[in-house]
């Protein structure tokens, strides 16, 4: 309750015409997108009401005897007139003998390979946008990320695959190196 | 000095003025004049001239040393042959497109038929209908304040057109909008020959007098080499992408194919196939979860085009408090769609065949490419374009204007033309709009008609 009479008393203010107006980040896809209603330039998706907050920290947890670090920051980024709170996500994958299967904990913003362009699904897991190393062999898709509720530090995510694969790739489809089914998370 | 020779001899001095006042375009000129005019169409959808041949013929005029030049072209009207005209005249170079229909009752030496002449983007200009050598009826653009219907009660339409009654000329796109001046003092088109008169201005707008130039001066249009003086080897095509479109959803067997994956993309898998240059189509492999087709392990040299279904946004399986997690999907092509597409066109004959389908719930679109193939260039990698394009996708709540943006920011090849296909409620027909961006950065929309 006590949200959505932020958001309205937010959303009043907005609409008298500040410079930059503020729409809830979390209004991005259910309201906006869904009902074809156009973001104006200058506005910021932000993170007004903290939803944000639960996801960051570093995540550990176990899937197919291999072990899982991820790691979520807050980033606003500009693009395309306007600006927007997200969330990024890197991880380190070590197999059962302790080799390390990929490690992108210090890639830059930037790198593709840093999850981001996500967004607050209805079911309040946070979608990340998810391109793999090996991209162009099919390891592309959305990594689905929900912080348990009533709890602070259980977490836990799972990979949709979209596999796109690109004229470039003759190895055949790749093989998934994230969890295709819900992975367990503790917060560190 | 003038009028010494006028008072000698008044033919000789008509010559020299008439003579001044048209004059050749070399055929090098002619060249050139329309190069500059293809290179300024070959961005534009909806082109008037569908080809131009490379031969120049240079035509005697009569009661003159100069002559006219001739280039055979092809137009969208296809029971018309067609030729440009090009003439200086009074000083300034003139270009119209002269196109015949010919009755069966015309003879070798006597023509019947139908004549359009419109400048090169198609506008009308004139046209008359010409019986055993009479021009017996000329139609103008009607007037605003004309409201009447067009009614032509003297003509005999010979060769039953289907535009329907109270449409004597056969272009029926310009049914309701001429109006009918029946030629009362016959201007003589005598053994196949109009005066230049004629062919450029209107023979001074129907009047009798008034005639300022060419008023003498014929020009014989029979010798229009018999087939428009084409060869397959010397056609020059100005591309049209919308008739190519609308031809593609006619031909029965792309259309088979574009139905069946209409009743795809409720499905849990990609299904898709691709076209081969010789017209069959060989179905596309699923992968990765069946959320994906493979173009891998096709010879791309062999390849028309492709189309694919991109499915609606699908239940992964997993609930949250009786919700489901969903996979969004974007109903328009990726970016792995647009490489492959590019790659085929690049490695094609015939890059103006290539295209590439993707059939949604929301909307079916094909991509066409009308540009140079050296400008398939500086692609990067796949992993630079796909977070680009989400972003691109996800900023407006148009799919095609964050997929128009995002190739006009980052793919940045010149020539990729986007259409849309959609089947109007009630109708049995496909419409096909074409899709570009203007100068906001906005989707326009035209109409392929």
């Amino acid at each position: 309750m006590k949200t959505k009479y932020l958001t309205i008393v937010l959303l009043a203010v907005s609409l008298w015409g500040c410079k930059a107006q503020i729409i809830p980040v979390e209004q991005h896809h259910s309201y906006y997108k869904k009902n074809g209603i156009e973001i104006p330039d200058g506005a910021y998706l932000k993170d007004v009401n903290n939803l944000f907050t639960k996801f960051l920290g570093t995540w550990k947890g176990s899937y197919n005897s291999n072990f899982y670090e991820f790691r979520i920051v807050k980033n606003t980024k500009s693009i395309l007139g306007i600006q927007k709170d997200e969330l990024l996500m890197r991880y380190k994958i070590t197999d059962a003998n302790g080799n390390l299967t990929e490690n992108t904990l210090s890639l830059p913003n930037d790198s593709p390979f840093v999850l981001k362009s996500g967004y607050i699904a209805e079911t309040g897991s946070y979608v990340f946008s998810y391109i793999g190393r090996n991209n162009k062999c099919g390891q592309n898709g959305w990594v689905f990320f929900n912080q348990t509720k009533n709890t602070t530090n259980k977490a836990k995510l799972f990979l949709s695959v979209q596999g796109e694969s690109y004229p470039i790739c003759d190895t055949g489809p790749a093989e998934q190196i994230l969890p295709l089914d819900w992975i367990g998370l503790t917060k560190q | 000095m003038l009028f010494q020779s006028c008072e000698k001899d008044d033919t000789s001095a008509q010559i020299q003025l008439e003579q001044n006042e048209i004059k050749t375009v070399s055929p090098e000129n002619t060249i050139d004049y329309l190069n500059s005019f293809k290179k300024s169409k070959s961005k534009s959808l909806k082109n008037y001239l569908v080809a131009i041949g490379d031969t120049v013929s240079m035509e005697n005029i009569t009661n003159s040393s100069e002559k006219l030049a001739v280039i055979p072209v092809k137009t969208i009207h296809g029971n018309f042959k067609s030729r440009i005209l090009l003439l200086e005249i009074e000083g300034k170079v003139k270009s119209v497109v002269f196109s015949t229909k010919t009755y069966d009752r015309s003879t070798k030496n006597s023509f019947s038929g139908e004549i359009l002449i419109t400048d090169l983007e198609g506008n009308f200009i004139d046209a008359f209908e010409i019986i055993e050598d009479n021009i017996t009826a000329q139609y103008l653009s009607r007037r605003k304040d004309i409201t009447a219907n067009l009614q032509n009660r003297r003509i005999a339409d010979d060769e039953g057109d289907d535009c329907g009654d109270g449409c004597p000329f056969s272009v029926c796109s310009w049914c309701g909008e001429l109006e009918t001046v029946v030629v009362v003092a016959t201007p003589s088109a005598e053994h196949y020959t109009l005066s230049i008169d004629l062919l450029y201005s209107q023979g001074s707008n129907g009047t009798a007098d008034g005639c300022e130039v060419g008023c003498d001066n014929y020009w014989n249009f029979s010798n229009d080499g018999g087939g428009g003086g084409f060869t397959n080897n010397t056609e020059d095509k100005i591309h049209n992408p919308c008739e190519e479109l609308k031809a593609q959803i006619d031909d029965a067997s792309y259309l088979a194919k574009f139905e069946e994956l209409n009743n795809e993309t409720g499905k849990q898998k990609e299904t898709g196939y691709a076209e081969n240059k010789d017209g069959s189509f060989t179905k596309l492999n699923p992968i990765n979860n069946a959320h994906s087709l493979s173009l891998n392990g096709l010879d791309y040299k062999n390849l028309n085009g492709f189309i694919h279904t991109h499915l609606d946004d699908f239940e992964t399986g997993k609930i949250i408090d009786g919700r489901p997690e969903i996979n969004q999907i974007y109903r328009i092509f990726s970016p792995a769609d647009v490489i492959a597409f590019l790659n085929i066109a690049k490695q094609s004959a015939n890059a103006n065949d290539v295209y590439a389908s993707v059939i949604t719930s929301s909307g079916d679109y094909t991509l066409r490419f009308t540009g140079d193939t050296s400008g398939i260039t500086g692609l990067k990698s796949a992993d630079d374009y796909l977070e680009l394009y989400k972003q691109y996708l996800d900023r407006y709540s148009s799919l095609e204007r964050g997929f128009l943006n995002f190739l006009k920011d980052h793919i940045k090849v010149d020539g990729i033309q986007l259409f849309k296909i959609t089947k109007p409620l009630f109708s049995n027909d496909y419409e096909v709009k074409a899709k570009t961006l203007d100068d906001k950065g906005k989707v326009d929309s035209q109409d392929c008609i």
